[in-house]
């Protein structure tokens, strides 16, 4: 235990200290309330395994005592933990009141576009265009119809209008992505 | 710690750059892997070290779940991590390395008067090589993969490693080398692979290679089963008899390369 602790310190220690500048940036637009966080949470996502693997650092990670998992996981971790906090902070700092359903609606994005960022990555792809690409139909789908005819709103990571289907859904692509990451051997880096 | 490849392969698209490698690494050996450019020691050192996945056969050690905790690894083109100097560099190897030496690591660090506060960015080839050589060095990882530890390093440097190298030997860590520089590893290393075109060629212990085989003219009329390869104008063949010359490790590597070549074209 004490040594995946070790391996978790040395993980955020060189995270943070190679993206310093970004990841304080982003925290600090993640504050500010409204849909706007959203937009610094997907900028946040880009940051994190997909930004390794785009700049061919990957590697370099992996040829340290980390495993496959621990990798995923750990970068899944800052990112919840720089949400969490900037989120809260931010609506107790700007409005003073934190509403109950903010975690998990913004889990419910982070979680699906942190698998989509990954499992394009994967891919080999180095360009953000696919993500935003798949940002905008989320936002268009989700947009058609009412609340009872779009039934893509209900599960859609952005509108998360029934928020424990669309907690299942971007679970289900968080799973895919790990499961892709950990037993990927057509590895791009 | 015994590492075992077996039967490994690896395919980057349609391109295999592995085929069928079967190699065993013995604990606390010297071994050295050499070959051309593009030969495969790369790839077959990151998948020792757990970087890649084979796309076919096992890599298996000693009762091991998390080798990778005894694995340190030095990869060839120098990448550092942003905004990282030397002191980050060993703080992360003290949060990944139970047993890393703060103290040998500077004390390392001087040798080549590293400034330990600089951006890693800032450093020549040279000084990077060495920073990461004296990582692997003070991490006292079990095991030490190191590609191309020698290059941009100068002559006065390159004896320096070679004498660390002997102290951690002695001290019971593996250590395992690719290198184009076979040269300056005969007398220190024990076991050998030689690589072509992905394939593992020849591998066995250096000393047992040297006795087994010999350098005879080219014009010599000799079996075509013991033939191994031509080296300029002489050949290497496998015989214990007291024939023609010794040959060096690196003419050992350049008859097996160049008949595995001759080999495929023929």
């Amino acid at each position: 235990m004490t040594g995946i602790i070790s391996r978790f310190e040395a993980f955020l220690m060189l995270q943070t200290t190679s993206k310093r500048k970004s990841l304080s940036l982003l925290f600090l637009g993640i504050m500010i309330p409204g849909p706007f966080k959203y937009m610094f949470v997907f900028l946040l996502i880009s940051k994190l395994i997909y930004l390794d693997i785009a700049q061919k650092k990957m590697k370099m990670i992996l040829s340290l005592p980390f495993s496959r998992a621990e990798i995923f996981v750990f970068s899944y971790i800052l990112g919840l933990v720089i949400i969490c906090c900037a989120a809260v902070t931010g609506e107790s700092f700007f409005t003073g009141n934190v509403t109950p359903a903010l975690i998990p609606e913004l889990l419910v994005f982070y979680s699906a576009y942190f698998g989509v960022f990954s499992l394009v990555s994967m891919k080999g792809s180095s360009s953000i265009t696919l993500p935003v690409f798949l940002l905008i139909v989320d936002l268009l789908a989700g947009l058609r119809g009412s609340f009872d005819t779009n039934v893509y709103s209900w599960i859609s990571p952005l509108y998360h209008k029934e928020i424990i289907y669309a907690s299942v859904f971007s679970m289900l692509i968080l799973a895919v992505s790990f499961v892709q990451f950990i037993f990927n051997r057509r590895e791009k880096w | 710690m015994v590492i075992e490849l077996s039967s490994i392969s690896k395919n980057f698209g349609f391109t295999a750059a592995l085929k069928d490698v079967s190699i065993t690494i013995p604990d606390g050996s010297f071994f050295i892997v050499v070959g051309p450019n593009g030969a495969g020691k790369t790839t077959m050192l990151r998948i020792i070290a757990g970087e890649l996945l084979p796309s076919g056969g096992t890599v298996s050690f000693d009762k091991s779940a998390n080798f990778k905790e005894f694995v340190s690894v030095a990869e060839e083109n120098r990448d550092y991590f942003n905004e990282f100097n030397a002191l980050s560099y060993c703080e992360l190897y003290k949060f990944l390395y139970g047993d890393f030496d703060k103290a040998r690591f500077m004390e390392l660090l001087k040798r080549l008067d590293i400034p330990s506060e600089k951006p890693v960015e800032s450093f020549s080839k040279g000084m990077k090589t060495w920073l990461l050589n004296s990582l692997l060095i003070a991490s006292n990882s079990k095991i030490m993969i190191f590609d191309e530890p020698l290059q941009h390093l100068d002559p006065s440097v390159r004896m320096d490693f070679h004498l660390l190298l002997r102290e951690e030997r002695s001290k019971g860590r593996t250590v395992i080398i690719s290198t184009h520089e076979i040269s300056e590893f005969d007398d220190a290393a024990e076991s050998v692979a030689i690589i072509n075109h992905g394939r593992v060629v020849y591998t066995g212990e250096v000393a047992g290679t040297l006795f087994s085989h010999r350098m005879v003219p080219g014009t010599m009329a000799v079996n075509a089963e013991i033939t191994v390869g031509p080296v300029f104008n002489e050949k290497l063949v496998r015989t214990t008899e007291n024939i023609g010359r010794e040959p060096l490790l690196k003419e050992v590597a350049a008859a097996y390369i160049n008949g595995s070549d001759l080999c495929k074209n023929s």
